[in-house]
């Protein structure tokens, strides 16, 4: 009893310095933004082009899509080069704020000093960490394909498409449930790189795991991952019910981009909390 | 006197010509029957057979020879014509499987009613190439040639090995599928019967693109199966007997179809609905038996559609055959009275796989079944006809916008479905729809004879309006049903419909047709400029020396003169309408031939132009670019480039922010 309420008062505690974190997660909601727009710069341009001086149709339908794409096929050219530019740029990035952020948190800091601090202290051993975590998640990935290709799947020699079904459903519910914990270990070291002076990060990377069953992090967790989804799966569905204004759309996206930024700040700080009682 | 002379025999050759037309319907020839005795061996997947085959000569002149389909032998080896066009899915090419796939059809003894033994009559025929190892068409020399109106009786035992997962037929499994899979007569066409001058067979190899074509007869088949196998077919089960402890043997029997098929399975679960008189079966495995209802409701409301747009379906059963997975090779096929469908048990509602593929097939027994036109010949008219009724069926059915598919964010309907697997094909002009299926490029069979013809329907329809072109469709498959007709049978049909009703089109649709059946242009018409310039009233001496008028700046008094640049940006000329709407709310509608490359419309107006709309009300579904037909100088930035833009940016946001999973 004692330790649920506990639990809820860290996190509790979590989201609302998450929400009040007004600056850090202004940067990070303008990064997002921002490179979002750069991104489709050349397309916005090609596309008012296009457009200019053209009625709209009552709906933007499948056949306008089918006659932008048969009929100004270079709209897209050059596009997928421009988008792998920008999801390595947002990697960086992200790895940067990351490290930021876990600074923020450990130093109590209200400012974004601390989080331009972080950022270039943290960020070739949290680049460090990205590289290993791909390497693990490719090794979760690896280990789902083979298990999906594991029994039959050449479609005429087997009896039913449910075969592949539940294997499917199998192999999805492993996966969600080793990336939970995988990420929850990768969350969980990031704090303790940035307060550990040490520079083993071996040691680090194992003793994690320690600290995730002695703290009990993992409820911690999923509560905090509970929380946001359900907060956009009621954003998602007002934005189902508003589905006639493209702004209030767009507007009623911006806001989950903002739930999904401050939950993980509140989810870095509950962690920290549990870690380090203060 | 000599020219008299010449113009009596020319009167007499016409009154023959047209006694040979008239012979064609002529309902005294009786029709072809086919009774067969057939085993299916499951152990060896052998078809051992015997058919009693009466045909009449429908001819004025004898008949010394017969052609048969062997179907089953373009499965016989790579060096087929079937195999050597190649260009089916490479899923159904013979892969490194344990059994062998191939197969091969035939007739080990026959003779007649007298019973001469004509074994020794056969060889194998190569009408379409000189593919000498193609053995897909037989050819019967008869001793005695058949004397006009007299009949055959044909007696033969054949056998054949089925094959294994090849394209529409054979069987997986506990699965069989069997079409294409007897001795098949061709047709014998008369002159006047489509492009014949005189008598004589159609009969085609079977090529890798395309389908089929063979004549009206009746149908009594008795299949031997083991008994734990449930029987599936063409017709009415007319009777099912024990044979012995492991065999049951079940007869179907119908009248005047063009094919017969069945199936069977020891998994075949059977429910069946009604449609009026006709039964409607439907058979598949029993994981997925919960389909059922969604083909039935489909299924009925098509039925009850072309019941009332075309005529009433004749025969006493419809069945559906839904296979298994690893029978999906035989999925989506048309066949009389039995059609095969293909749906997956995860299958959400809102991809209508089943429901397109029900309505398509069943659209099928009438065109191709009942008007029996030339599927490999003329492929859009069975196809093309088709896909335009699916599109008429699934629109009312479904709604407009989503009747393909109804998904989270996907909505797309069967005009926009059509356009866009026609005009983003790269080789949509690469032929006319005169070609015949195998002459096509490989992928460009499809775009063509389904969904380009399907647009030009859908476009014609607009044009004279549904009311003439639902008469015209009753008018087209009241004369043709259980005929073969050809595509100047159907031109004619709609030339004498429209010469008669239409005011437009006096002249009738050749000009149409001229583009769009053996044409290969494309259609786009573009608005490329609008002009308003003002006008300032006229000042000066204008009436008389003694009354000099002073400019006015009186703005009510004020002209403009406004252009509209219309140009055609591709070769197809079709009439179109423009719609110009001005500042004060005047809306104007001009008339253009749709001929020069380039048109100015100018008017002088007290309102400058906002807008201008090339076809306002949608009648021309060809059209490739629906994005240029309207140009406003009114809004600098429209809603629809906001959408779009706002609707990427946050798309693009989102999925960045999904790599903050991997730190
Ligand atoms: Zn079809």
């Amino acid at each position: 009893m004692k330790a649920n309420n506990h639990s809820r008062r860290v996190i509790s505690n979590a989201w609302t310095y998450a929400i009040t974190q007004w600056q850090l997660l202004s940067i990070l909601y303008l990064a997002n933004l921002l490179l979002a727009y750069l991104l489709l710069s050349p397309l916005r341009y090609a596309l008012s082009r296009v457009l200019a001086n053209r009625l709209q149709p009552d709906t933007i339908s499948f056949t306008f899509f089918s006659d932008l794409y048969s009929n100004q096929l270079y709209l897209f050219h050059g596009q997928s080069a421009l988008i792998i530019v920008g999801l390595v740029v947002y990697l960086l990035w992200l790895i940067f704020s990351s490290a930021g952020i876990s600074n923020t948190i450990i130093q109590s800091s209200t400012t974004l000093r601390d989080f331009w601090i972080g950022g270039c202290t943290y960020f070739f051993c949290y680049l460090r960490l990205t590289f290993y975590m791909l390497l693990i998640l490719g090794c979760i990935l690896f280990l789902a394909a083979l298990g999906y290709n594991f029994g039959e799947t050449n479609v005429f020699m087997i009896e039913s498409e449910q075969i592949f079904i539940h294997r499917a459903i199998w192999i999805s519910t492993a996966v969600a449930l080793a990336f939970t914990f995988v990420k929850l270990w990768n969350d969980t070291l990031k704090l303790i790189i940035a307060r550990s002076t040490s520079t083993w990060f071996f040691r680090d990377a194992l003793s994690t795991w320690r600290f995730i069953v002695q703290k009990r992090l993992i409820s911690t967790f999923i509560i905090n991952v509970i929380i946001a989804i359900l907060i956009i799966l009621a954003l998602l569905y007002l934005k189902k019910i508003v589905n006639s204004s493209a702004l209030l759309i767009f507007i009623i996206s911006q806001v989950i981009m903002i739930v999904r930024l401050t939950y993980k700040v509140a989810n870095l700080k509950s962690i920290n909390d549990r870690l380090y009682p203060s | 006197m000599i020219h008299n002379v010449r113009y009596i025999l020319a009167l007499l050759f016409l009154i023959l010509a047209l006694a040979g037309k008239c012979y064609t319907s002529d309902n005294t020839i009786p029709r072809t029957t086919y009774q067969t005795n057939v085993t299916l061996d499951t152990a060896t997947h052998m078809l051992s057979a015997e058919t009693i085959l009466t045909w009449t000569n429908p001819d004025h002149k004898p008949v010394d020879h017969m052609l048969f389909h062997m179907y089953y032998n373009a499965f016989k080896n790579s060096n087929s014509t079937f195999f050597t066009e190649g260009t089916f899915p490479d899923f159904l090419t013979p892969s490194g499987l344990d059994e062998c796939q191939w197969s091969y059809i035939q007739i080990d003894q026959i003779h007649d009613s007298n019973l001469t033994d004509l074994s020794s009559q056969i060889s194998y025929i190569q009408p379409d190439d000189d593919n000498l190892h193609d053995q897909t068409v037989l050819r019967l020399d008869l001793p005695t040639p058949i004397p006009p109106g007299q009949s055959i009786q044909l007696t033969y035992k054949w056998s054949a090995k089925i094959p294994h997962i090849m394209p529409r037929t054979g069987y997986n499994k506990e699965y069989y599928f069997f079409a294409q899979w007897f001795p098949k007569l061709g047709v014998y066409e008369l002159p006047g019967i489509r492009y014949a001058t005189q008598g004589g067979w159609n009969c085609h190899q079977y090529h890798a693109n395309g389908e089929y074509y063979s004549d009206f007869a009746d149908y009594t088949v008795t299949m031997q199966v083991p008994n734990d196998y449930r029987v599936a077919s063409s017709g009415q089960l007319i009777q099912k007997t024990p044979v012995d402890i492991n065999t049951n043997s079940w007869t179907f029997h119908v009248d005047n179809v063009i094919d017969f098929t069945w199936s069977t399975s020891p998994h075949f679960i059977k429910q069946s609905d009604s449609y009026k008189d006709t039964q409607i079966h439907f058979y598949t495995y029993p994981y997925k038996q919960n389909i059922a209802d969604r083909y039935f409701r489909a299924l009925k409301f098509c039925m009850k559609y072309l019941d009332t747009h075309l005529g009433p379906y004749p025969y006493p059963t419809i069945s559906i055959v839904d296979p298994p997975i690893h029978g999906m090779f035989t999925g989506g096929m048309e066949y009389p009275t039995l059609i095969s469908s293909l749906s997956f048990t995860f299958l959400p509602e809102g991809l209508r796989t089943p429901e397109t593929l029900v309505m398509h097939e069943f659209i099928h027994q009438y065109f191709m079944q009942m008007v029996a036109t030339h599927e490999v010949e003329e492929p859009w008219m069975d196809e093309g006809f088709t896909t335009y009724w699916e599109g008429r069926i699934l629109d009312e059915y479904l709604g407009q916008s989503s009747s393909m598919i109804d998904y989270l964010e996907f909505h797309v309907g069967t005009k926009e479905f059509n356009r866009s697997e026609f005009l983003a094909n790269p080789l949509n002009q690469s032929g006319p729809n005169t070609l015949k299926s195998y002459e096509f490029q490989a992928s460009a069979y499809g775009p063509i004879s389904y969904n380009k013809t399907a647009l030009w329907l859908q476009t014609l329809e607009r044009m004279i309006g549904t009311p003439l072109m639902d008469k015209i469709w009753k008018s087209y498959f009241t004369t043709w049903q259980f005929r073969h007709p050809c595509r100047q049978d159907f031109i004619d049909v709609v030339n004498n419909l429209v010469i008669s009703n239409s005011k437009q089109f006096p002249e009738g649709m050749d000009w149409y047709f001229d583009q769009v059946i053996y044409g290969t242009s494309l259609c786009d018409y573009a608005i490329t400029d609008i002009t308003s310039t003002t006008l300032l009233p006229p000042a000066g001496y204008i009436t008389s020396l003694q009354d000099c008028q002073p400019q006015s700046h009186d703005s009510t008094q004020q002209l403009y003169n406004s252009n509209i640049t219309i140009q055609r940006l591709e070769d197809m000329i079709l009439p179109l309408t423009v719609k110009v709407i001005f500042d004060d709310g005047t809306v104007l509608y001009d008339s253009l031939s749709g001929a020069q490359p380039v048109v100015n419309l100018e008017y002088l107006t007290p309102s400058p132009i906002i807008s201008a709309t090339i076809d306002p009300d949608t009648i021309n579904y060809l059209d490739a670019n629906l994005i240029n037909n309207s140009y406003t100088l009114k809004s600098s930035k429209n809603d629809t480039e906001k959408s779009i833009t706002y609707y990427l940016q946050s798309k693009v946001q989102h999925i960045l922010e999904f790599l903050s999973l991997l730190i």
